[in-house]
C-alpha cells in the first residue's frame, strides 16, 4: 500500500474520532432521556399530535409494532408519491409515473435504509419524490436505526425491572431526528453548496459538446433488456452525440443525510461519482467522515449509557481492526493493476504523472486511495455509495466490499444498526465463552440465557438466509439469469452482490445487472424488508428480555469484556459466524475470477 | 398492479408482525437471581 494511502487512512481515523466523541456523548444524553427543557418545548407540540407522552417507556412488543406501522406508512407515502409524481408539481422535467413495480422496490429500499437504486434518478424522479419521498426516508430510516440501537442498549443499562420496558419509540424518533440528523445534515449540506454541490429546482439543462463525442452502446431487445449475440456477449451498437444534458436539482440537502444516515441513494445514478454530487476531493473526505460519523458515536454511546467507557472503546476497536484490514486488502489489489493489460503495453505504474494500477471505473479526481477507502468505508458501513463502480474492482478488490456486507454490516455498520449488529455478535461471543470454560455466560451483568440465545441465533441467520437462498433462486429462474450482462463468475459475483447488498441494506451494486425488473424488483424488495425489519425484531425482543434482567455485579468470575481478549473473541466470532456461511458462494465467484485472471 | 404491489407490501408487514407474535410467546423471560459467576449445569 502507498504511503499516501496509509496517510489518507491515518488523517480519516484520527478526524473521526475526535468527531465521533462530542456527538456519541450527545445521543448518550438522548438514550438517556436527559433532553434540556428548551428542546422539551419543542418537542411538546410533536407529542401532542400524536397523542403520546415521551416518559411513558415501551414494552418491547409495543415499541416493534409502533416501530413498525411507522416504517409500513412510510412504504406506502413513497409508493403513492412515485405513482402520482407525473400530476404533481416540482417535476419540470416531466417525469411519468415509475412503474408499479420499480416503486415497490424504491419503497421498500429507503424505508429499509438500503437505498438499492434499480432506477437511474436523473431520468426517473421528480424532484419533489426526490425530496418528500427519499430524502424524508433518509431521515426516517436513519432514526429507526438508531432507536432499536437505544432500545437494545438501555436494555443493558436498566438495572432490571422485570418488565421489558426499552423506552417511546417516538420519542426516540423524533429526539433523533430533530436533535441529530437535521443539524448536521443542514451543516454539511451548506459545506456542500460551498463546494459546488448543486442545489436548485431548475430545468434541465441542453448544452453543446465541443466535439462530437462517438460511443458505443449496448443494443436493447423489443422487451427493453440488453441483446446479446451467440456466445452470451452483449451486441453494441455505434451512436454519436453533438449535445449533452445536464441534470438539475436539489442535490446538496438530499447528500447531506445520504451519507450521515448510512442511506447512500444518490441523486444522480452515477451517485457520489458525479461532479455535482461529489466535485472535490475535500467533500470526498467529508462524505467518507459522514458515512462513520454517527456508526462510531454510537460505539461512545453504548460505553457512556452502560457506564463502562471501555466496553465502548472495545466495540469500537473490534471494527476499526477489521475495517484496517480491509483497506489493507483492497488498495494494494487495485494498485496491482490488471495483468491482461500488461502485455499491450499499458503503463499501470503508480507515478507523480498518474495514480497508476487498475483505473477502470474509477473518477481520475479520486484515483486508487481514495476509492479504495470510499469502497471500504461505504460497504464497512451499510451505506452503499459510491465514488468509482465497485462492478469495475479488481476479483479481490471486489471481494473486500462483498466481505464487509457479508459479515452482517457490524464494521461500523448502518447508524444504529452496526451497533446492534456488533452488540449481538458480542453476546454470541460471551456465550462461545461460557461454553469454553462451562459458567452461564453474561455481558455487562445481563445473564445471556436460553431465550436470549435463540433470538440471536435468528438474527444472525435472517441476512445468510435470504442472500444465499435469493442468491441460489435467481441464477436458476430464467428471469434471474436474463438480466445477467456478464456470463460467467463474474456473472454469478453481480447476483449475490446484489442479494448481500439487498439483504444486508447496503445499497450499492456491482452494476452490470439488469436488475430494474419485476424479478428482482420483487425479489431483492423481499430481502430488503426482511434484512431489515426480520432482524430488528429479535433484537428489540433481546433488548426487552435484558431489560427485565437483574444487572449482576461484576465478581472474579465475571469474563472481561473491555480487553485484548475479548476484542480478539469479538472478532474471531464475526469472521467465523459472519464469514463461513459465504465462503463456498465466494468461490464460485471472485476467488475463481482472482484464478483465472492471475493464472 | 398497484393493488398487487401494496398487497406484497401489507404480506411483507404480516410476516414480520407475527414475528413480533412468535417471538413474545417464545420461551418466557425467566429474570435470574442466582449469584454471579454460579456454575449452571455441569462445569469442569
Amino acid at each position: 500500500m502507498s504511503s499516501s494511502a496509509w496517510g489518507l487512512l491515518a488523517l480519516f481515523l484520527v478526524l473521526l474520532g475526535v468527531l465521533a466523541w462530542p456527538v456519541g456523548k450527545f445521543l448518550a444524553a438522548l438514550c438517556n432521556e436527559r433532553v434540556p427543557r428548551w428542546m422539551q418545548r419543542i418537542e411538546a407540540p410533536l407529542y401532542k399530535l400524536a397523542g403520546t407522552k415521551p416518559e411513558q417507556s415501551m414494552h418491547w412488543l409495543r415499541y416493534a409494532f409502533a416501530l413498525l406501522a411507522f416504517n409500513a406508512i412510510g412504504a406506502i407515502f413513497v409508493y403513492a408519491l412515485q405513482r402520482l409524481q407525473a400530476w404533481l408539481p416540482l417535476n419540470p422535467a416531466g417525469m411519468a409515473a415509475v412503474s408499479p413495480d420499480s416503486a415497490f422496490n424504491t419503497a421498500v429500499s429507503f424505508v429499509a435504509n438500503t437505498n438499492w437504486q434499480g432506477y437511474a434518478g436523473e431520468s426517473t424522479m421528480s424532484y419533489l419524490t426526490q425530496m418528500l419521498g427519499l430524502a424524508v426516508q433518509n431521515f426516517f430510516s436513519a432514526a429507526t436505526g438508531i432507536a432499536v440501537a437505544f432500545a437494545l442498549v438501555r436494555g443493558f443499562a436498566r438495572r432490571g425491572d422485570g418488565k421489558g420496558l426499552v423506552g417511546n419509540f417516538w420519542a426516540d424518533i423524533t429526539r433523533v431526528t430533530l436533535w441529530v440528523l437535521v443539524p448536521i445534515s443542514f451543516v454539511l449540506a451548506v459545506v456542500f453548496a460551498g463546494q459546488g454541490v448543486i442545489q436548485n429546482f431548475d430545468a434541465y439543462k441542453e448544452v453543446s459538446t465541443l466535439e462530437t463525442t462517438a460511443f458505443q452502446q449496448p443494443k436493447n431487445g423489443a422487451d427493453g433488456q440488453p441483446l446479446k449475440d451467440d456466445k452470451g456477449q452483449p451486441v453494441m451498437e455505434d451512436a454519436t452525440t453533438k449535445t449533452q444534458t445536464l441534470a438539475m436539482g436539489p442535490v446538496a440537502s438530499q447528500e447531506a443525510i445520504k451519507m450521515l444516515g448510512t442511506n447512500g441513494g444518490g441523486f444522480f445514478n452515477a451517485n457520489s461519482a458525479h461532479p455535482y454530487e461529489n466535485p472535490t476531493a475535500l467533500v470526498n473526505l467529508l462524505q467518507m467522515l459522514a458515512i462513520f460519523l454517527i456508526p462510531a458515536a454510537l460505539c461512545f454511546t453504548f460505553g457512556h449509557v452502560v457506564g463502562d467507557m471501555r466496553q465502548g472503546w472495545a466495540v469500537l476497536a473490534a471494527m476499526t481492526v477489521m475495517f484496517v484490514v480491509a483497506v489493507i486488502v483492497i488498495t494494494p489489489a487495485e494498485q496491482a493493476g490488471n495483468p491482461l493489460l500488461t502485455p499491450l503495453g499499458v503503463d499501470q505504474i503508480h507515478g507523480v504523472l498518474q495514480a497508476g494500477g487498475n483505473m477502470e471505473g474509477k473518477e481520475v479526481r479520486f484515483g486508487i486511495d481514495a476509492s479504495s477507502l470510499f469502497a471500504a468505508i461505504t460497504t464497512a458501513a451499510s451505506c452503499g455509495a459510491v465514488n468509482g463502480m465497485h462492478d469495475s474492482l479488481t476479483p479481490l478488490g471486489g471481494m473486500v466490499p462483498l466481505v464487509l456486507m457479508q459479515l452482517g454490516e457490524v464494521v461500523f455498520g448502518g447508524v444504529g444498526s452496526g451497533l446492534y449488529g456488533m452488540l449481538i455478535f458480542a453476546m454470541l461471543a460471551v456465550f462461545i465463552a461460557g461454553l469454553m470454560i462451562g459458567r452461564t455466560p453474561e455481558y455487562l451483568g445481563k445473564k445471556i440465557e436460553v431465550r436470549e440465545m435463540k433470538l440471536i441465533s435468528i438474527a444472525i441467520l435472517v441476512t445468510p438466509i435470504l442472500v444465499l437462498a435469493g442468491t441460489a433462486v435467481a441464477v436458476i429462474a430464467s428471469a434471474g439469469k436474463a438480466g445477467i450482462a456478464n456470463p460467467g463468475a463474474h456473472g454469478f459475483s453481480e447476483i449475490l452482490y446484489a442479494l448481500t447488498s439487498a439483504a444486508n441494506n447496503n445499497g450499492s451494486a456491482f452494476a452490470g445487472l439488469s436488475a430494474n425488473t419485476p424479478f428482482y424488483n420483487g425479489l431483492l424488495a423481499l430481502a430488503m424488508w426482511l434484512g431489515r425489519f426480520a432482524m430488528i425484531v429479535p433484537v428489540l425482543a433481546v433488548a426487552g428480555a435484558l431489560a427485565a434482567k437483574k444487572r449482576l455485579p461484576v465478581t472474579s468470575g465475571t469474563l472481561p469484556t473491555h480487553g485484548p481478549l475479548f476484542v480478539s473473541l469479538l472478532i474471531g466470532t464475526v469472521l467465523l459466524v459472519g464469514l463461513l456461511n459465504y465462503v463456498p458462494a465466494l468461490a464460485l465467484g471472485p476467488i475463481v475470477e482472482h484464478l483465472v485472471l492471475w493464472k | 398492479m398497484d393493488i398487487v404491489w401494496m398487497g406484497a407490501l401489507l404480506a411483507l408487514w404480516a410476516v414480520v408482525g407475527a414475528m413480533v407474535l412468535g417471538l413474545d410467546r417464545l420461551d418466557s423471560p425467566k429474570p435470574s437471581n442466582k449469584a454471579p459467576g454460579a456454575a449452571d449445569g455441569a462445569s469442569s
